[in-house]
């Protein structure tokens, strides 16, 4: 802070939050906030009218909140012991075991399914698909999930890959998969970070190419609705 | 609608809003001569009346099948010189003043200057009621610590139930004989007969009606139209003499009625049919069965019923109470849905055939609302919010289970609980049966802004109330509040003292004959409406700012007493208007709890003003034997009472509105709906009688049914949290593009962006341009 107003310099920033504590505006926050299970938990509780009236509940999603999976059971064993129904939203990435046992505390897991093949999940994702699929076949055992396949125009939107998606999730049994089209509503929060212009990686698809997607997944026994995630 | 109506709404809304001295020199009139102006009050009052009714124009337009006005024409509006005689200059500003003009004219200015103000001059009750104010009581009022309701318009403030649909003013004359031939004394008497007469006077009234339909109905060549005029003729011999015997003569009877109170006097909130779905049931039921009916010509009478609403522009008011209510609206307010008297679900296929008028009309006038009880069916709520997603804003929502609560509590029958509703803004009665008057709004931030004074207005330097010590003096928080507690609490007696006299004159010297008839228990009682012959009586006080006081307090407490910022560098930025004291405006604006994002640190400090309001008036003795209550509520009051208040320390600047019903600060809660509503569910809604929320939503939240069912489910969540009312605003595409301009004003507008929703004004440009498409586009 000087007398001219604030001054920055990013490449010194040691992110320890005093120009946000000093800045009288609000207009530069902190996102990350430290919290204990029981404060997490009594936060969600607040709202528990709502849920109660809309018969909904809480879904953590993320980022992966599975990175945290000590973390997430606790909050969900809280909120699940108060009554409140659970679901996580996860891209089925992490060691087995925390799977194993998150799903004994949740009520519904939602899951992403994005690519087909080890050298396509590994170029979009980073991570190794066949522990994605190993992961995802439990989940699919245990009667909890809910997949969905986010569908991105020139990464994972080609007959292929889809095939590849829909047979899987045959092979799962799964009858149901929501389709989540891309759209860039995300650059505002990107550039609300970085203050620098997001660049356009991918398009929105179009109505007739989510039409198509639906009809690939039919022939795969698998009826795919767009949007509607958190049901079972 | 069809083209009849069609026609019919459109000559409403083209009519310019006229102000005709005609009931002012039929008043002046009657009272110029001796014998009469000298009968008692209730005698001559009605004898008044009779000879209005008598002498005024009936009018009876092309087209319509409800008939009557007011005034001798469509939106020409009477005045009421014995309640407040405007002046030549009143008259020139209300006829040239920018916004909620009336014309007048010529005829009506000479009028005035030959025959109306030399009479009336020194005669008004406003003038009586100005004169018997004390010193201490003036000051107040004018320095916008409260407003008067009743220094321009008379109480009022009342809705019709049930009677007139079971039974006729010839009905209530045989009552009025009956309680006469009990015994009563002399008050008593005239109070009953001047009854009788007014109910007399309407009947006559009404035939008038008759008669001028059956002359053009000799004169009409359409046959059609004739037949309608002759079944006119006999709807208007019928009712409201004795039970209306089919739907177009209930509707016609409650026409005669409503005329009725709002000639009489210039009520507040006009009067109302209340709970309209259910009164005409058994009439719309039967139709339909007997063939002599069907839902278009229900619906026709209905929207020709609407119009009749939309004819009687607000009565003209001048000076500050044109200031808290600049509007043409009059507040009837129609309720539909709630519960019947058993306490089952009101809602029947009427409320459904209703609430496609009110979508259908579009009229600003008659207001309506719904009242959702627990037990209303979702389809209910559903398609009020499909009405509301036109960006209509209207039907208002309340919650019929706290409306229940508040009235029970307040000592009502669960009966006349059930039978009753909201009218006006927000205000809880029993219907048919209450006298409640709304006697002022209340302007609580004002007074921690004289505690921070020592007693003084800062605006005028006048010691204005108590001296309650000086501030830099204060070491503890307690301190302040005891400091604006006893400030409160001196006004509201300043406030309750002035009601106790007014209550008196309107009681001594302008009885409301016509208003008790239909009033139960007037007549059993053998007193007057404004005497407290009505079954109930109760007084409100608005409160208003309950969310600027709160974070007001708030910033008092975490910057002064818990945080580093000294009293005097706080009072010397208030003094400057913040000029200079940026940093700290910016501090108390942004860095301190604030009341509406369900955080307890603010929201206490909102209790315990509420308690202290609460305290200061509730279960206080009226005047007329009745007891005091408090609501919360601005209409527009929020605006003036902002006007004489300089900066507060909640960061608001000299002059700008202070916040408005329980609604939070605009701008300070910003944690989303959910929050808010969790925050406001605080107060203790049951123990007001009523209180009013804002929300406002982008069409884009309410474009499919899976955003209904989120809304429906947040209002119905607040209601389970005993919330009284909440308007939803769902604003339009221009609104959006004022919000880019101006987002501090929009600062709390929540759009729903894909699957999440956010604040519009943190939105990119792009973004805002993106969703001010949507809004077009999915615009009905």
């Amino acid at each position: 802070m000087t007398e001219a107003g604030p001054e920055e310099d990013p490449a010194k920033c040691r992110r320890c939050g005093l120009c946000a504590e000093s800045c009288p505006t609000g207009a530069r926050f902190r996102v990350d906030r430290w919290m204990t299970v029981g404060e997490l938990v009594a936060e969600v509780v607040k709202d528990r009218p709502f849920f109660e009236e809309s018969s909904g509940g809480v879904t953590f999603s993320g980022g992966e909140p599975t990175l945290q999976i000590d973390f997430l059971i606790a909050c969900c064993q809280g909120l699940r012991s108060l009554g409140v129904h659970v679901a996580v939203d996860t891209c089925a990435f992490g060691p087995p075991e925390g799977f194993e046992r998150l799903l004994d505390c949740v009520d519904l897991v939602l899951v992403d399914l994005k690519a087909a093949t080890e050298e396509q999940s590994l170029r979009w994702t980073g991570a190794p698909l066949g522990m994605i699929l190993t992961n995802a076949r439990r989940l699919a055992q245990s009667g909890k999930a809910s997949f969905a396949v986010p569908l991105v125009p020139g990464a994972n939107d080609d007959p292929r890959t889809l095939k590849g998606i829909a047979a899987v999730l045959n092979g799962f049994g799964v009858e149901r998969v929501s389709i989540l089209p891309y759209h860039a509503w995300g650059r505002d929060k990107l550039e609300r970070f970085s203050a620098v212009q997001a660049p356009t990686l991918f398009r929105e698809p179009s109505p007739e190419e989510l039409d198509q997607v639906i009809r690939l997944f039919l022939r795969y026994g698998i009826t795919a609705q767009v949007g509607g995630r958190g049901t079972l | 609608m069809n083209e009849r109506v069609s026609r019919l709404r459109q000559a409403s809304l083209d009519a310019v809003p006229r102000i005709t001295s005609e009931r002012a020199v039929l008043l002046t009139r009657f009272y110029s001569d001796p014998a009469l102006a000298s009968l008692p009050a209730p005698l001559a009052r009605a004898r008044a009346f009779e000879y209005i009714l008598a002498h005024k124009r009936v009018h009876s337009g092309k087209d319509e099948l409800i008939v009557g006005e007011r005034g001798p024409g469509p939106k020409v509006v009477p005045t009421y010189p014995e309640v407040c005689c405007h002046s030549l200059h009143d008259l020139h500003t209300l006829s040239t003043r920018p916004k909620t003009s009336y014309k007048v004219d010529a005829q009506t200015l000479d009028d005035y200057e030959r025959v109306v103000i030399p009479f009336w001059s020194g005669r008004s009750q406003r003038e009586r009621i100005l004169a018997q104010m004390t010193a201490e009581w003036r000051a107040a009022y004018e320095a916008g610590v409260f407003t008067e309701f009743m220094e321009q318009r008379a109480p009022g403030h009342t809705v019709l139930d049930d009677k007139i649909y079971r039974s006729g003013l010839l009905d209530m004359v045989e009552r009025i004989e009956r309680r006469l031939a009990q015994q009563a004394s002399v008050e008593e008497r005239d109070q009953l007969e001047a009854m009788a007469i007014a109910a007399r006077a309407v009947i006559a009234y009404a035939r008038r009606h008759a008669e001028e339909a059956r002359r053009q109905a000799e004169q009409e060549s359409d046959p059609a139209r004739r037949a309608e005029l002759t079944r006119i003729a006999e709807a208007c011999d019928h009712v409201p003499a004795r039970a209306p015997r089919d739907f177009h003569e209930a509707l016609q009877s409650y026409w005669f009625c409503h005329l009725g109170v709002i000639i009489e006097f210039n009520t507040w909130d006009a009067y109302n049919p209340g709970r309209l779905d259910q009164h005409l049931l058994p009439f719309y039921r039967k139709g339909l069965e007997e063939g002599t009916l069907t839902e278009d010509s229900a619906r026709e009478l209905l929207q020709a019923f609407w119009v009749k609403f939309h004819n009687q522009p607000a009565p003209p008011k001048v000076g500050v109470t044109a200031a808290e209510s600049g509007t043409y609206t009059d507040f009837a307010l129609i309720n539909l849905g709630g519960v019947r008297p058993d306490g089952s679900d009101g809602v029947n296929e009427l409320s459904f055939l209703l609430l496609d008028v009110v979508e259908e009309m579009r009229l600003v006038q008659p207001s309506s609302m719904v009242q959702v009880s627990r037990k209303s069916p979702d389809r209910f709520v559903d398609r009020t919010l499909r009405i509301l997603r036109t960006g209509f804003g209207q039907p208002s929502m309340f919650n019929t289970d706290a409306i229940i609560q508040e009235l029970l509590r307040q000592g009502k029958t669960i009966q006349d609980a059930r039978c009753g509703g909201a009218s006006g803004c927000v205000e809880a009665g029993a219907f048919g049966k209450e006298n409640y008057t709304l006697t002022g709004y209340f302007n609580i931030p004002k007074m921690l802004e004289l505690a921070l004074h020592d007693g003084v207005d800062s605006r005028t330097g006048a010691q204005l109330g108590p001296r309650t010590g000086d501030p830099k003096a204060w070491v503890r928080f307690d301190e302040l509040y005891d400091a604006f507690e006893r400030q409160l609490n001196h006004f509201v007696q300043v406030k309750l003292e002035g009601n106790h006299v007014i209550e008196r004159l309107y009681a001594e010297h302008l009885p409301a004959p016509f208003l008790s008839v239909l009033t139960d228990d007037c007549i059993e009682n053998a007193r007057d409406y404004h005497g407290g012959g009505a079954r109930y009586n109760t007084n409100y006080v608005q409160g208003v700012g309950l969310g600027s006081i709160a974070d007001c307090l708030s910033a008092m407490k975490f910057l002064v007493f818990k945080g580093s910022t000294r009293m005097e560098v706080l009072l010397d930025a208030l003094q400057a208007d913040f000029e200079g004291h940026e940093a700290l405006r910016q501090a108390a604006l942004n860095r301190v709890p604030k009341y509406g994002n369900d955080d307890d640190r603010a929201d206490d400090l909102m209790r315990r003003v509420f308690e202290s309001y609460f305290a200061a008036i509730d279960g206080r003795p009226t005047w007329r034997g009745g007891t005091y209550r408090i609501n919360l509520l601005p209409t527009t009051c929020h605006v003036y009472f902002g006007s004489v208040i300089g900066a507060l320390p909640d960061g608001r600047l000299a002059g700008e509105p202070v916040s408005e019903g329980v609604s939070p600060v605009q701008g300070a809660d910003r944690l989303g709906p959910t929050a808010a509503v969790l925050s406001v569910a605080k107060i203790d809604h049951v123990r007001t009688g009523g209180t009013l929320l804002n929300l406002r939503f982008a069409p884009t939240f309410l474009q499919d049914d899976e955003g209904i069912a989120k809304v429906r489910q947040l209002i119905r969540t607040y209601f389970r949290l005993d919330g009284h009312h909440i308007q939803l605003n769902v604003v339009t595409s221009k609104q959006l593009r004022e919000a880019q301009r101006e987002p501090h004003r929009y600062r709390d507008l929540i759009v729903r962006v894909a699957g999440y929703s956010d604040y519009y004004s943190d939105l990119s440009l792009e973004l805002q341009e993106e969703i001010i498409r949507r809004t077009e586009h999915g615009a009905i």
